[in-house]
């Protein structure tokens, strides 16, 4: 089967002028009151995060960091000011996705799973959650954006999340389900959805309370900055206290000219010189420090990926 | 009672501090995906604020280009600014460009010139200044004000480019944007008719005036202070910026200072703050807006202060701060348009030390 119809505007790589602009603002404000009604903010234990329901009924999509445990008592917020007790159900741990059901008789406003074959790099897709928690008087707080990368264990997205965005819903131009919020890196462009075929295809697991699936313990390479692109390379925006950039003496303002011996061009370059190396390894950081060159070398530490 | 270094004019903070440890998000530091297969990755190009996609908006933008400005400060920039009077007209950020800074102004306009400025009216609640460069038939920006953009409205941040500067979608309607307290970066104990020095924090306004461990902090903007909590409710009063004149007993003497008041997240970090900043910096005053709607477009603290437009190409409001990760604010036209001629008047609204009300009680226990 195809992938549900869309106009020509909501789905090629370049908008094509205005025209295509406003075919997207026009189906995004067609979407955002439903998708606003289906979002909903969790309190859970001292824990506070976001979710979507996806059935009349009541069940609602979140990540695991949020819900935990089977059988936890859930406070669900939805955006019309309700406040309505809930209960976790299962949850998968390796791709961070739960199921939760709310308590009361519906029905609910909801909306459907997309089909996960039917999720794509560079389609538009719009992210709801709660950043910050949830505020009584504002309603979920919307974000557009495109997915970057699918991979089987998580979708990537330009779609700004933040702390408290934990479980809310990424959704398609057709106002279904793609992914759940889950991890965030440094540039703006790393936000990590849970995939929602981790959903579709454990579906009977989450609903009987299963807790499956482990952490992934693999250690990943890890420096410790965050950076812009620089004509030369990359500048360092941040260091991270106590990890191996911060420890060699990397500071905040240097320019990274030079990765082992060779160039690069800009941050993300840099975290894929990265990305192939292991924890333990060495890394030579040419680095220009207010007009001087200095020599760093880091040795990577270990740490969970995304 | 006793306060502590990281309690002063922080208390919202620490409350927000509970808040957010217990909002679970995993943040990567520099963490990485298994080194398999390179995988199909949208190129940069084409992520939503990439240069495919800003060309797109090409048409949207030619108008009010002209009408916006580079502000630099000392010769770098600090803020975009929206051209309001053909005459030499230029609303900007106030923050970013007097107060902390204090260097030459000067406007670089789309054609490339660059005009010395002069700040002429100022409003403290909105953070908006007026300036005014002394050039003629400059093109002026166009307002949207009889509504502000809905939710899901695509924006474009304009700057004196061919290409918006970056491009994002209305948020959050508009609302009240709470202020960040100001951080005096001292803690305290209560003595007799005062608050008792007990930490200065490096780098803190308190250490920038010589304050020392010892002194007595016994009136802070015409209020005397009895005991430490009194000092404390008076800092939160202020925002990050403000200057806060006090009297100050040392030994036997007591003089008079002004101490300019940081922001807490330079000296108390913590994980809302990380994670905000994932991402770039944020604006330093980014709080306290009376009247504000969000988008997600990402901007540089220096990006903010100029038109943010519709696909008409007519400003629904001025970009006014970099909040966080998800979030720029912008005030909406309708506001802007009411105070144009206020403020090309020559009027400061300079807001009361008082302008803020009664605070809430902390809600957890001051650290230390």
């Amino acid at each position: 089967m195809a992938r549900p119809m869309q106009p020509a505007a909501l789905t090629r790589s370049v908008p094509r002028g205005v025209a295509d602009l406003l075919a997207i603002q026009t189906r995004v404000g067609e979407l955002v009151e439903d998708l606003s009604k289906a979002t909903v903010g969790l309190r859970i234990g001292n824990g506070a995060g976001s979710g979507v329901i996806v059935s009349a009924d009541g069940y609602v999509l979140s990540a695991a960091h949020v819900t935990g445990t089977p059988n936890r008592r859930v406070s669900v917020m939805l955006s019309d000011g309700r406040i309505l007790p809930g209960h976790t159900l299962g949850l998968n741990r390796e791709l961070d996705a739960s199921v939760l059901k709310i308590d009361v008789k519906g029905p609910f406003p909801f909306r459907r799973l997309a089909r996960p074959k039917d999720v794509r790099t560079g389609d538009w897709c719009l992210a709801l959650g709660h950043p910050g928690g949830y505020q009584s008087k504002r309603a979920p707080v919307v974000r557009l954006g495109r997915v970057i990368r699918t991979e089987s264990g998580f979708l990537q997205t330009d779609c700004t999340l933040v702390g408290g965005d934990s479980g809310g819903p990424l959704f398609d131009l057709s106002g279904n389900v793609i992914g759940i919020h889950s991890r965030i890196g440094p540039p703006t462009s790393w936000n990590f959805h849970v995939p929602i075929r981790a959903y579709t295809e454990s579906w009977v697991k989450f609903v009987d309370g299963v807790a499956f699936g482990r952490r992934n313990r693999v250690r990943q390479p890890v420096l410790g900055i965050n950076g812009v692109d620089h004509d030369l390379g990359c500048t360092v925006t941040a260091v991270s206290p106590n990890l191996p950039a911060a420890r060699a003496g990397v500071r905040s303002g240097d320019v990274i000219v030079k990765v082992d011996g060779r160039g690069f061009e800009g941050f993300d370059s840099l975290f894929n010189h990265v990305q192939n190396k292991k924890p333990g390894d060495k890394l030579r950081l040419s680095i220009q420090r207010n007009g001087k060159a200095v020599e760093i070398t880091v040795t990577l530490a270990g740490g969970r990926g995304p | 009672m006793i306060g502590s270094v990281g309690s002063i004019g922080s208390i919202g903070l620490h409350r927000r501090v509970s808040v957010w440890l217990r909002l679970l998000v995993v943040v990567l530091l520099m963490a990485v995906v298994a080194a398999a297969a390179p995988p199909a990755r949208l190129p940069r190009d084409l992520y939503k604020s990439g240069t495919a996609i800003r060309k797109a908006f090409r048409p949207v933008v030619v108008a009010p280009s002209q009408a916006t400005v580079a502000v630099l400060v000392d010769g770098r920039q600090r803020a975009l600014g929206a051209i309001v009077g053909s005459d030499g007209w230029v609303l900007t950020k106030a923050s970013q460009v007097n107060g902390i800074h204090g260097g030459a102004i000067r406007c670089r306009l789309k054609d490339g010139t660059s005009h010395s400025a002069r700040q002429v009216g100022f409003h403290a609640e909105h953070d908006l200044v007026m300036l005014k460069i002394e050039v003629t038939g400059l093109s002026v920006v166009e307002w949207q004000s009889e509504k502000d953009p809905t939710v899901g409205s695509l924006l474009a941040t304009c700057g004196p480019s061919e290409l918006p500067v970056a491009v994002g979608v209305v948020s959050i309607r508009r609302r009240q944007i709470q202020h960040l307290h100001g951080f005096l970066g001292v803690g305290f104990d209560d003595v007799f008719g005062g608050a008792l020095i007990t930490r200065v924090m490096p780098n803190s306004g308190a250490s920038r005036i010589g304050l020392t461990v010892g002194d007595v902090i016994i009136r802070v903007a015409g209020t005397t202070i009895p005991r430490g909590r009194v000092l404390r409710d008076q800092i939160r009063k202020f925002r990050p910026g403000d200057v806060l004149p006090m009297r100050v007993r040392r030994g036997q003497v007591e003089f008079d200072a002004n101490a300019r008041l940081g922001s807490p997240d330079e000296h108390v970090p913590n994980r809302s703050i990380l994670m905000n900043k994932l991402g770039g910096q944020l604006s330093f005053r980014r709080g306290g807006f009376p009247n504000a709607f969000a988008h997600d477009t990402v901007l540089k603290p220096e990006q903010c202060g100029g038109p943010v437009v519709d696909l008409n190409g007519r400003a629904v409001g001025i970009n006014i701060a970099r909040e966080g990760r998800t979030e720029s604010h912008a005030i909406p036209a309708q506001v802007i348009v009411g105070l144009i001629a206020d403020l090309k008047s020559g009027r400061k609204f300079v807001a009361p030390a008082n302008r803020l009300g009664p605070v809430d009680p902390p809600a957890v226990p001051l650290a230390n």
